[in-house]
């Protein structure tokens, strides 16, 4: 651990990791699956996903605060006796991985269908492997420094190409609200919470942080960031497209971004969207590389960053998207069906229960 | 120890032994203790200068001692020696020395020369010898003076040809590390200007300065540089790029970790920010240290000129940076790949322009380059009056008649040139730019956007992870720095930084730098 321990990062960079990642699953997953459940009021699915999410997000934080300087990992293995402890520990490892080989496959497909269809699918998937192979082997504090470079120039052409869309807008497309009641906005809700389930992967970077951090604060500056910036995608494309037209869409929000031409001179800025995603995917993929990696070297007695380690995660994940997401059908389906499933259980449901059982420690051993 | 044995002995080692042994023994003979007989003084010196034709051996005599002054011709001045040294000890040849410090007496009472030491084995004297100085022995005393009387021909103080400047000083280093010196003291009259020497280069002894402001240097950094400084292993040292590889960060990272510079005024400004300068015997170029990317962006004349017109330069060498890196490939990825991408008039314009063109795109940059590569290289080695001749070639070549031919269209030579000039606006990344316009080529070439992007990606990362002696490359922007960031693509006026912005390295230095450095000096 004490290679790992001697890596550190600022909150500003944490919160920077946080918002990338939540945005890159978010343009390229969460709003076609949040407009497919919840119809025309996904934006109020958001908001209850964002409520729920504080909640969440705390009981995360609260582990934090309460190892300070642990990882997940290691904050299992206290918590649980060894052997659960370690068994949870490489289901966690396994839900990085799975995480990662989703995050692959999504992207490639966006890649392929959207900008690159004459390119291989193999051959983009082991570029994006390779990217963040690399940006692993650089270490966190090389991965985290480009998304730092990169992010106002994200957060720049996300709202440009917002504004750039305005008048295309027809926000009477979202009326009426609640025209199908709750019950599609609650399971709206609830699957987008699965998606940002992954947020968990933050506590393997919370013993990096250089400054005394309450962890809760951190995580609701990301949840406020994020839950502001997705308004604009959620009820931009609908008002664009118009519902019925959001639903047959693959990507939606890179659909909006083709119509976009600059001050009538660049007809189309795919490219626009080649690099937002390709900024946004780089980060997530190195950062789950990264905590994949940590939570192998605390299970086991490893070298952090080890290489070997590196390149059998790059080549298993690799592998995982060709072969098991052969087609973006059966990724969709893994996704829009079990994905977020598994994305609550291992971001909500397991988090909290670690914390009860925490409490209830606590409480008999005061008690006895 | 005895004349007969030492001598015997040096002359065995002298012949039967290869060069290394040779040399081992050598520094081993050189570093015993003076001897007290003179002969032998006399011909462990005529041995150890056997073939310079320059060496001279004076011999003197004084009341009660014997003795020899030695030198070499040439890189001494002798009308010095003459004047200060020999009529000196002449007129003071029938006085009676001090028995008990004889040579303490000759320093303090006859000598006029503004240096002389007392040493007391023969390196120490070989050493001064070589540098200049004229080395009196006297009989029966195991010590020597070393008096300074050194006096080379230098190229005086000119403005540097590689950093001309419109509105600032003219001056420029020299070949003279004395001279540098008192250049860099005359910009910072302060008494906390510190300078450490070092000798690098087992052979040529090359002196080098090692210079700092005391009160603003990081202290890890200065113990980090001399570390690095002290561990050099090498014969020879004829300029300062030696030294530069053999200290920098990443010497294998096409981004220089190390600054340079041949200016007095720039060299003295980075020691007020903090930084440590390297100054190096027999070259004008002083090293600079820690390095960061933002560096590359700045000239002093940004300093000298209004603030808004610095910025304004400064915006257009970061556009000038991304013209050198990306033009060419990002030409080859939308006319390649993207057309929808480009408007239909334009389109129309490309397409007709390229009728004829017997090659694709790609191959066509790739040979306006070499030309173009071919023509810089030409014109920077040829003598100066052919480069007349060479412009008016490369003009016509690239200009006409590889249009008319249809080898090439206009605006592929308009891609090249423009990057060309774009590149030569960043001189201290000019040879960085150069290398990686070709990946980015070869990427816009195959896979469009989609590979430059990816490239970019690759080369960001690979220069965040670059540090220049603790300092990340990419600082102030990652990791953000708001205050230094003030005067990065844009310069703020001078009441916005009441303090130059690298002076509070030290004290926003985050914890983690130093606990990094601190973990390589255990290390």
């Amino acid at each position: 651990m004490e290679n790992i321990k001697r890596l550190q990062i600022s909150r500003r960079q944490l919160i920077i990791l946080g918002i990338t990642s939540v945005s890159t699953t978010g343009h390229l997953i969460t709003v076609s699956v949040l407009i497919g459940r919840a119809g025309r009021d996904a934006w109020l699915a958001w908001f209850l996903t964002l409520i729920l999410a504080v909640g969440v997000l705390w009981v995360i934080a609260r582990l934090g605060e309460i190892y300070p300087g642990e990882n997940l990992i290691s904050i299992i293995s206290r918590i649980l006796p060894r052997p659960f402890g370690f068994l949870l520990g490489l289901a966690y490892v396994v839900f990085f991985f799975l995480a990662l080989a989703v995050l692959l496959r999504t992207v490639t497909a966006f890649m392929v269908i959207g900008v690159l269809p004459e390119v291989p699918v193999w051959f983009v998937i082991v570029s994006f492997a390779f990217l963040g192979f690399y940006g692993v082997r650089k270490g966190v504090e090389a991965f985290l420094r480009v998304a730092e470079i990169l992010f106002p120039l994200l957060i720049f052409f996300g709202i440009a190409a917002s504004l750039r869309t305005m008048s295309d807008k027809d926000y009477h497309e979202l009326l009426p609200i609640l025209g199908a009641g709750w019950e599609p906005i609650f399971w709206g809700s609830l699957v987008a919470l699965g998606f940002l389930g992954e947020l968990i992967g933050l506590t393997m970077y919370y013993p990096f942080l250089e400054e005394r951090t309450e962890l809760f604060r951190l995580n609701l500056a990301i949840l406020l960031a994020t839950g502001v910036l997705f308004i604009g995608p959620i009820t931009g494309v609908i008002a664009v497209f118009g519902l019925e037209q959001v639903l047959n869409l693959t990507f939606p929000t890179f659909s909006q971004l083709r119509s976009i031409s600059v001050i009538g001179f660049v007809e189309r800025i795919d490219s626009l969207a080649i690099f937002l995603m390709l900024v946004g995917s780089y980060v997530k993929i190195a950062s789950i590389s990264y905590a994949c990696n940590l939570a192998v070297a605390t299970l086991f007695p490893l070298k952090a960053n080890n290489l070997y380690l590196n390149i059998t995660i790059a080549v298993g994940v690799s592998l995982i998207s060709m072969f098991i997401f052969f087609n973006y059908l059966t990724l969709q389906n893994f996704v829009h069906n079990t994905y977020f499933k598994v994305g609550l259980l291992f971001g909500v449901v397991i988090p909290c229960l670690l914390l009860l059982i925490w409490w209830l420690k606590k409480i008999y051993s005061s008690r006895w | 120890m005895d004349l007969q044995r030492f001598l015997s002995a040096y002359k065995y080692i002298k012949r039967s032994s290869p060069a290394k042994e040779l040399k081992q023994a050598e520094e081993h003979s050189f570093s015993i203790p003076i001897a007290k007989d003179i002969e032998m003084t006399k011909y462990l010196l005529e041995e150890t200068f056997s073939t310079a034709n320059d060496f001279v051996i004076r011999n003197i005599k004084l009341s009660t001692h014997s003795g020899i002054l030695v030198y070499l011709d040439g890189l001494v001045n002798t009308m010095t020696i003459s004047e200060h040294i020999i009529k000196p000890l002449f007129a003071a040849q029938d006085l009676k020395l001090n028995e008990k410090q004889p040579l303490t007496h000759i320093k303090e009472s006859f000598l006029i020369a503004s240096q002389i030491q007392e040493k007391d084995t023969y390196a120490d004297a070989i050493e001064a010898i070589l540098q200049g100085n004229t080395v009196l022995f006297l009989d029966k005393i195991p010590q020597c003076l070393i008096i300074d009387t050194s006096e080379f021909d230098y190229r005086g103080v000119q403005e540097p040809a590689t950093e001309m400047v419109v509105r600032g000083p003219r001056e420029g280093f020299t070949e003279s590390l004395l001279t540098n010196m008192t250049l860099l003291r005359r910009k910072i009259n302060n008494p906390k200007l510190k300078s450490e020497q070092f000798s690098i280069g087992t052979n040529t002894n090359t002196k080098v300065l090692l210079i700092y402001l005391e009160d603003l240097v990081d202290p890890l950094v200065l113990q980090e540089a001399r570390k690095r400084l002290r561990s050099i292993k090498i014969d020879s040292v004829l300029e300062s790029g030696y030294i530069e590889e053999l200290i920098e960060d990443a010497p294998t990272s096409p981004f220089p970790t190390i600054g340079n510079t041949e200016k007095p005024d720039i060299a003295a400004s980075k020691i007020l920010e903090g930084k440590l300068v390297i100054l190096t015997d027999g070259t004008p170029i002083a090293l600079t240290l820690p390095y960061t990317f933002v560096e590359t962006l700045q000239v002093p004349e940004d300093y000298y000129s209004r603030a808004y017109y610095a910025s304004f330069v400064r915006i257009i060498r970061c556009v000038c940076l991304l013209i050198s890196l990306y033009l060419p490939g990002i030409y080859i990825a939308t006319s390649t790949f993207h057309a929808e991408m480009i408007p239909t008039d334009l389109l129309v314009t490309m397409v007709a322009a390229r009728e004829g063109i017997p090659w694709p795109v790609v191959v066509e940059v790739f040979l306006i380059w070499i030309i173009y590569e071919a023509l810089r290289e030409a014109s920077i080695r040829m003598p100066k009056p052919m480069g007349s001749a060479v412009s008016i070639v490369g003009a016509l070549v690239l200009g006409q008649a590889a249009i008319q031919a249809g080898i090439t269209s206009p605006i592929v030579v308009i891609i090249v040139s423009t990057t060309a000039i774009a590149g030569l606006v960043l001189p201290s990344q000019t040879d960085a730019l150069g290398l990686l316009r070709l990946p980015f080529v070869l990427l816009g070439a195959i896979f469009g956007f989609y590979g430059i992007m990816w490239g970019s990606l690759i080369l960001l990362t690979h220069m965040t992870s670059l540090k220049s002696f603790g300092t990340p490359y990419t600082e102030p922007f990652a990791p953000l720095d708001t205050i230094r960031l003030r005067d990065t693509i844009v310069r703020f006026p001078w009441w916005f930084m009441p303090n130059r912005p690298g002076n509070l390295k030290v004290s926003r230095r985050s914890t983690s730098l130093n606990k990094a450095l601190e973990g390589k000096e255990d290390d």
